[in-house]
């Protein structure tokens, strides 16, 4: 058991706010670190706890809704806060922490675990990878992040779920100079416990491939504006999906008349080439848990098949206004935010087509590797993506890179316009973080090759 | 709004600064104490008469240990609830194990005793709900008259409280201050016909009274009108004057290119960013000052318990200091060492970082520079990493014929390289404005040439 449960005291709690209370306890563990020219530096790890209460339904005369976190959570605190709720003493004192029963961490934990004493000798193997890569890299950095995050969720009908989940992620960037020009390249590993971070990648490979991206951007040139065959790798990552379609199915963007795709479900929405669904139960991945933050059940929910629109992301709220069951998407950054639908693992499935192929049958075109940042405008789901990393597609074989290159489009549009999707499905690295409503969730990402047989490529070519 | 009562805030802090150093191993040691108390109102919708307001109370207290080995080893641990022995001993033995993992040479060791500045960080009114429900109503009645049907509030909402920050060391500094601070989401949408768009726009400030809600309110109005109707531009070189909260995204872009050793280590969107070589136009000084008197990021103390004070960066084009560098021999570092919370070890990042006001107006400005795309928002799409350069921004607006308006822009996709831009800046106004970005940056209206329509 993670942490010590007193389900009388929730229980207490949701009574003493009147109307139907949720609480959502958090214990988190994190940590943080930074390699640079050969030191290790900035090492920090710390934990928190604290509960979020939720008014889900009032009292008759109560106000609309009410929602109070706090930290270190005990018996009185939580009353307090659950007065608060209620609607009386909004502006008292909570009492201090150190009185009365408390949740804990059971048993207490060490959070400096989370940077194993190896780590630093790692790091630097990492970094000399990167600098073998090439004459021309000159320099790297990594950045790593790991934390432990126990829940436990009292929902508004007294059921209690309780939840783990973990990430250890590692960003390396290395920046390769030549003719007074500097690239940088990115690498990014993430798993769920730092013993295996380096199990499925070794150390030197990591640093090798930001190194290898690094070099290969030093030869970018700019790309004329036009339209073009756009083919995304399977390492690409399901970004655009992600942007464009996965924000609009969730329910609340939808309940705010922002969704391009009301009122269609049952209708073709993409190319019936095209299947998603949002997974949080795969296992391993950024965006897996066994139960939403809501203590909703994860599940596979089926967004688009074969281009016909299936249904919308749902969390408690937004099932609630729509009639419709929730779907395990109610998710939110700490004990001190409020949940809202969001993605988790969302996942373009896999078709026939040999992605060797693809790119062959591409006389001219744009080969993408990654996106980089985005805007998508609701409900008119217009979008402009920056090209981090792509390519010039020159008589079915991958030409030069390109820099400063934005794809824009109209999300629906581009989406009936895949023509060709291959068979070689990959799941991200482990890179993908989500930010909505000032909440940064880890996600993750997945999709095979596929073509966009025409799309609006704004250049820098001058 | 405190578990520890006023005063007895230091004393614990140096009572436990005084216990981690007597821990084995340990030469130094840093204690970092924040307490703060936030409450977001929000109204939704009052436009389409479904106004609600609702509510939500925050709080956050939390410790911060930095424990210093010898040759300047130093790890960083923190906990909620400073005041349960247990939680400390963790902190404390957590941090002391991460010391002895560090690279040597990496931190300096904590200053010891002097007496920090007041520089008028508080204001009790932003405390209180009634003040600050009654400028949310009143910024809402100016967009309602101003909008005149045409523009209504999705939502309008405002973060608003205190916080104290405490920080002692071993060494014998021993300090505390308290700062409030609110902050306006205001998301407004523009209909005109068959057309809509949508405008949101942040303001911060830390003293109510710095708020004027009829302008706040116009304003708004009018940057979520432009667009309505609005034209896009030809592919080409392009003048833009780009308004403070625009101009603000180039300076965040610019900071982490001019970090100590960003250049050396290929990560300066400056390659050739050296003290007294030339970055730019003499239109632009650069200052990064968390001194400034009600800064949004200032502090009489930064993170580090050093003194803060405004350091000039760049001078009438000219480079004169990097970011965290030694200003001379054995000298004190450039810039403040920053902590947005304590869940985070200090870091050398940009406070208050500026470009200079100029002399003119923002309409003098655009009033004799011809043909000119008026930048009033946008998002920056560059990713590039600092390396590239590259500035990609989604960008909205006026076009402006010697002043005068001719047609609303929007849907453009203005490029350019840093230095570039940089380079072209021909003027800056005099309306500096500061912006809460990933940190606190400031700019007044500039005009430029030296971007593209893509």
């Amino acid at each position: 058991m993670p942490l010590s449960i007193e389900r009388d005291l929730l229980a207490k709690a949701a009574a003493r706010a009147g109307g139907r209370v949720e609480i959502f306890v958090e214990h988190r563990q994190q940590a943080a670190a930074r390699f640079e020219a050969g030191l290790f530096v900035d090492p920090s790890c710390g934990f928190l706890l604290g509960a979020g209460l939720r008014l889900v339904e009032a009292e008759a005369g109560a106000p609309a809704w009410r929602f109070v976190h706090l930290e270190s959570p005990t018996e009185p605190r939580l009353l307090q806060a659950a007065d608060r709720l209620r609607g009386g003493a909004s502006d008292s004192e909570l009492p201090a922490p150190s009185a009365g029963r408390r949740f804990r961490a059971d048993p207490p934990s060490d959070p400096a675990a989370l940077v194993p004493a190896g780590l630093p000798a790692a790091l630097a193997q990492v970094e000399r990878g990167a600098l073998g890569a090439d004459p021309r890299v000159s320099s790297c950095r990594i950045d790593y992040e790991a934390w432990r995050q126990e829940v436990l969720i009292f929902d508004a009908d007294g059921r209690l779920t309780e939840d783990t989940r973990a990430s250890v992620r590692l960003q390396v960037r290395a920046a390769a100079r030549a003719g007074g020009r500097c690239e940088e390249g990115v690498a990014v590993v993430s798993c769920p416990d730092p013993l295996d971070l380096f199990a499925s990648l070794s150390t030197a490979e990591i640093g090798r491939r930001a190194g290898d991206a690094a070099v290969a951007r030093l030869d970018a040139a700019p790309l004329p504006s036009g339209e073009y065959a756009v083919v995304f790798a399977n390492r690409c990552g399901g970004a655009l999906f992600h942007e464009a379609l996965g924000h609009a199915l969730e329910a609340d963007v939808l309940l705010r008349g922002e969704s391009p795709y009301a009122g269609m479900v049952g209708e073709p929405i993409a190319s019936p080439l095209i299947t998603v669904a949002d997974d949080p139960t795969l296992p391993g991945r950024r965006g897996s848990y066994r139960s939403d933050d809501e203590g909703t059940a994860a599940r596979r929910t089926l967004l688009v098949k074969e281009g016909v629109l299936r249904g919308f992301m749902n969390d408690r709220r937004t099932a609630a206004a729509l009639g419709a069951e929730p779907t395990g998407n109610g998710r939110r950054g700490s004990f001190r935010d409020l949940p809202h639908p969001r993605m988790s693992n969302l996942v373009v499935e896999g078709w026939k087509d040999d992605p060797d192929e693809i790119l062959r049958g591409t006389r001219e075109g744009l080969y993408v590797v990654e996106l980089g940042g985005a805007r998508v405008s609701f409900p008119s789901g217009e979008f402009a993506f920056e090209v981090a990393d792509g390519f010039r597609i020159e008589g079915g074989r991958i030409g030069r890179p390109v820099e400063g290159a934005v794809l824009v489009g109209h999300g629906p549009e581009v989406l009936r316009r895949i023509d060709r999707v291959g068979s070689d499905f990959l799941l991200d690295p482990g890179a993908g973080s989500c930010d909505k409503e000032g909440q940064r969730l880890p996600v993750s990402l997945g999709q095979p090759t596929l073509r966009v047989s025409r799309l609006a490529v704004r250049g820098t070519a001058r | 709004m405190s578990r520890l009562p006023e005063g007895d805030a230091t004393g614990f802090a140096q009572e436990v600064a005084r216990a981690c150093q007597r821990r084995n191993g340990i030469v130094a040691s840093e204690v970092y104490l924040k307490e703060s108390r936030y409450r977001r109102t929000e109204r939704i919708g009052s436009g389409t008469g479904t106004a609600a307001p609702a509510g939500t109370q925050a709080e956050e207290t939390g410790l911060a240990l930095r424990l210093f080995r010898a040759e300047g080893r130093a790890g960083h641990a923190w906990a909620p609830d400073p005041t349960d022995a247990g939680t400390l001993e963790i902190a404390a033995a957590a941090a002391a194990k991460l010391a002895e993992r560090a690279s040597p040479g990496a931190a300096d060791l904590p200053p010891g005793p002097w007496e920090p500045p007041d520089l008028d960080l508080y204001d009790p009114a932003v405390e209180q709900e009634e003040p600050v429900a009654s400028l949310l109503a009143r910024i809402e009645a100016a967009i309602l008259e101003e909008g005149r049907g045409e523009v209504e509030v999705e939502s309008l909402a405002c973060i608003a409280g205190g916080s104290r920050v405490t920080l002692a060391t071993s060494a014998g500094f021993a300090a505390s201050y308290r700062s409030t601070l609110m902050t306006l989401i205001l998301a407004l949408r523009a209909r005109r016909g068959a057309e809509s768009v949508f405008d949101r726009s942040v303001i911060a400030a830390r003293h109510l009274s710095m708020l004027d809600a009829d302008r706040l309110g116009r304003e708004a109005v009018r940057r979520a009108r432009l667009p309505l109707e609005g034209a896009a531009l030809p592919p080409g070189p392009v003048r833009v004057a780009l308004e403070p909260r625009v101009a603000a995204l180039l300076v965040e872009h610019l900071a982490a290119s001019l970090v100590e050793g960003a250049v050396e280590r290929g990560r300066s969107a400056l390659p050739a960013a050296a003290p007294k070589e030339s970055v730019g136009s003499g239109a632009i000084t650069l200052v990064e000052d968390a001194s400034l008197a009600r800064g949004l990021a200032s502090a009489p103390f930064d993170g580090e318990a050093r003194p803060t004070r405004p350091w000039t960066l760049i001078e009438r084009g000219t480079l004169r200091h990097l970011l965290g560098a030694r200003a001379g021999r054995g000298g004190e570092r450039v810039g403040s060492a920053s902590r947005t919370s304590f869940t985070e070890p200090p870091r050398r990042e940009p406070a208050n970082l500026h470009l200079a006001r100029g002399e003119r107006g923002p309409r003098a400005l655009v009033a004799e520079a011809g043909s000119v795309f008026r930048v009033t928002g946008a998002s920056l799409l560059g990713r590039g990493g600092p390396a590239s350069g590259e500035v990609v921004l989604a960008a909205s607006g006026e076009r402006l014929e010697s002043g005068a308006f001719v047609e609303g822009v929007r849907g453009v996709t203005l490029v350019g390289r840093l230095r570039d831009i940089l380079a072209g800046v021909l003027e800056a106004g005099n309306d500096l404005s500061f912006h809460l970005r990933g940190s606190v940056v400031g700019s007044p209206t500039l005009l430029i040439d030296g971007m593209w329509v893509a």
